[in-house]
């Protein structure tokens, strides 16, 4: 009996039942739902089916119930329809900012054609052009293909609203278009520009706008460029004040210092104001002349007092002459109308041996 | 290198012309074979002036002032029909004694024009010196230089053209000839000589007899 049970039997046999008890007891925690009795009565007299749910569809989804509005927070005002933008043709509120009123900066851009950060370059670009020029520069910027109203024009804006005003130049820009740009001068001094400098000044403004592709760098490269050229138009307005001063107070110290003489004379050039220096300048002169002179008396000397050698060398005597064999050329010039190579002798001599034996 | 008679080229160290057996001892049977005495500046043809001839006294020594080596002479003659001017230039350079050039230029280094006034023509002659310096063409374009005045009869102003264009030639070769020596080396066939050398080859100083002492075209005349 012993030989047929041991420990190992046991163990496994008290390992079985403890699984079977596990089991039961899951088995009623998880049970099976059950028919209930009026459920099983309603499916014996067929108002139910079973798996009707599964057959049937999506419930019905039903809306959400609506909260109720906070009195508390004010609801945002409809925004108005925006006005349709045309491309060709300024509107009536623009055209005021434009050409009724002097600005107070130096861009004009109601229409915000440029970018918030373009139009603050371009702003403080034309202040620090207005803190250094005597010429200020009023940009106003329209579009490309926008057509100024005849009534108004860039003379005129130059004209009338900055008559008074420094010497300015007024510039409308046409942003992506700068071959229609256009500049005019107004204020005070603006006659006394030259019509030559002021067209240059705009051409090479132009050309230099066309080169850019980016209309902003459009834009800057005009402004830039053209301050440049107001900077020259400048100087040479400076230039041509001084030259006027100097004018108007030569005649009168001649005046006084030429007694009897015809003030009305014009007076000297270039000539008078270089008469204190021609001492020095004949000083000058004399002295190089006196230093290339002597350099080439020098070069001369030593090129006639230069002695030129030949090598010696050893060349055997021909012909049995002991001191000269070299036969050089022999030229005729019996033949006016003949060349020299024409009339060049190299015909033998024919006759010798009958002379000798002469 | 030509010869004389036949004009056609020979060998540098021929000893008579393979062509035609032409050799100085040809012309001494016809002009002599003794020495002649002359000056640098010969007018057998009377064809300059004594104010000309003073000029051009200056000219010869401002031309061998400026080559030590060399000395440059002119013979103004009429020669017969029977002298051709390439052989009498030739043997006038050989035999000639210069009474006014120093013994320390030999007539290794002359330059002799010959001007013939009768056949109307003119020739230039060098010595061995400039044999390897001084071409044939540049014979040929010096003289052609002072054609337009040849053709006038005005020998003296082509004499000074002569001159003048043979001094810059000469400076010419004379600074190529420095420049690249081993070129003319190779062109001679042999090592240039030291200065001792130059002193052997100057001639043996010449006796001057007045006796014998005439011009060269009595030289032919009596030859004749």
């Amino acid at each position: 009996m012993r030989k047929y049970f041991s420990i190992s039997f046991y163990r496994r046999a008290a390992w079985l039942f403890f699984s079977c008890f596990v089991v039961n007891q899951y088995a009623h925690a998880q049970a099976f739902p059950e028919w209930s009795a009026s459920d099983r009565a309603r499916l014996k007299k067929g108002e139910i089916m079973v798996g009707q749910m599964l057959l049937m569809g999506t419930p019905p989804v039903t809306s959400l119930p609506s909260p109720a509005p906070d009195p508390g927070v004010p609801s945002l005002p409809d925004e108005a329809p925006e006005l349709p933008y045309d491309y060709e043709f300024i509107s009536q509120e623009y055209l005021d900012e434009y050409f009724t009123k002097v600005p107070s900066s130096y861009l004009v851009d109601p229409q915000r054609l440029l970018t918030r950060q373009e139009a603050m370059d371009r702003e403080g670009f034309l202040a620090y052009h207005a803190g250094e020029s005597a010429i200020d520069i009023r940009l106003y910027i329209f579009d490309a293909q926008q057509e100024i109203p005849y009534k108004y024009s860039v003379v005129k804006v130059a004209q009338e609203l900055y008559a008074q005003s420094e010497l300015t130049a007024v510039v409308f820009c046409f942003v992506g278009d700068p071959s229609r740009n256009l500049v005019a001068f107004g204020g005070r001094g603006a006659e006394k520009l030259e019509a030559l400098e002021k067209r240059r000044a705009y051409e090479s403004a132009v050309l230099k706008a066309i080169e850019k592709s980016e209309t902003s760098a459009q834009v800057e490269a005009f402004i830039l460029q053209l301050s440049i050229k107001l900077y020259w138009m400048e100087q040479a307005m400076i230039a041509a004040t001084t030259t006027e001063l100097i004018q108007v107070d030569a005649p009168s110290d001649k005046a006084a210092d030429r007694v009897g003489t015809n003030v009305n004379d014009p007076p000297a050039g270039g000539v008078a104001t270089l008469k204190p220096y021609f001492f020095y300048i004949a000083v000058g002169m004399s002295g190089i002349l006196f230093v290339i002179g002597g350099l080439t008396g020098i070069f001369l000397l030593w090129k006639r007092n230069k002695r030129y050698h030949f090598p010696v060398l050893e060349i055997p005597c021909r012909l049995g002459a002991n001191y000269a064999a070299g036969i050089g050329a022999v030229i005729a010039f019996h033949n006016k109308f003949g060349s020299p190579s024409a009339q060049r002798e190299q015909v033998p001599d024919p006759l010798a041996r009958d002379r000798s034996e002469w | 290198m030509k010869c004389p008679r036949c004009v056609q080229s020979i060998h540098r160290s021929a000893p008579q012309c393979p062509h035609c057996g032409f050799a100085l001892c040809d012309l001494d049977g016809q002009y002599g074979g003794e020495e002649v005495r002359m000056r640098r500046l010969s007018d057998a043809a009377g064809v300059l002036r004594l104010k000309e001839r003073k000029k051009l006294d200056k000219w010869f020594q401002k031309f061998e002032a400026s080559f030590p080596q060399l000395f440059f002479s002119v013979y103004f003659g009429a020669l017969d029909d029977r002298s051709n001017i390439r052989q009498f230039g030739m043997w006038l350079l050989n035999r000639g004694a210069f009474e006014d050039v120093d013994l320390t230029r030999p007539n290794d280094g002359g330059v002799l024009l010959v001007v013939d006034v009768n056949s109307k023509s003119a020739f230039i002659a060098n010595g061995y010196l400039l044999d390897i310096y001084f071409r044939e063409e540049d014979s040929f374009n010096i003289l052609s230089k002072a054609h337009p005045h040849l053709l006038q009869g005005n020998y003296y102003r082509a004499l000074k053209v002569v001159m003048t264009k043979l001094t810059s030639t000469l400076r010419k070769r004379s600074r190529q000839a420095n420049q690249n020596p081993a070129k003319y080396h190779t062109l001679a066939g042999k090592p240039e000589q030291e200065m001792g050398d130059i002193l052997q080859r100057i001639r043996t100083p010449r006796e001057v007899d007045t006796s014998t002492s005439r011009p060269v075209v009595q030289h032919q005349s009596s030859q004749t």
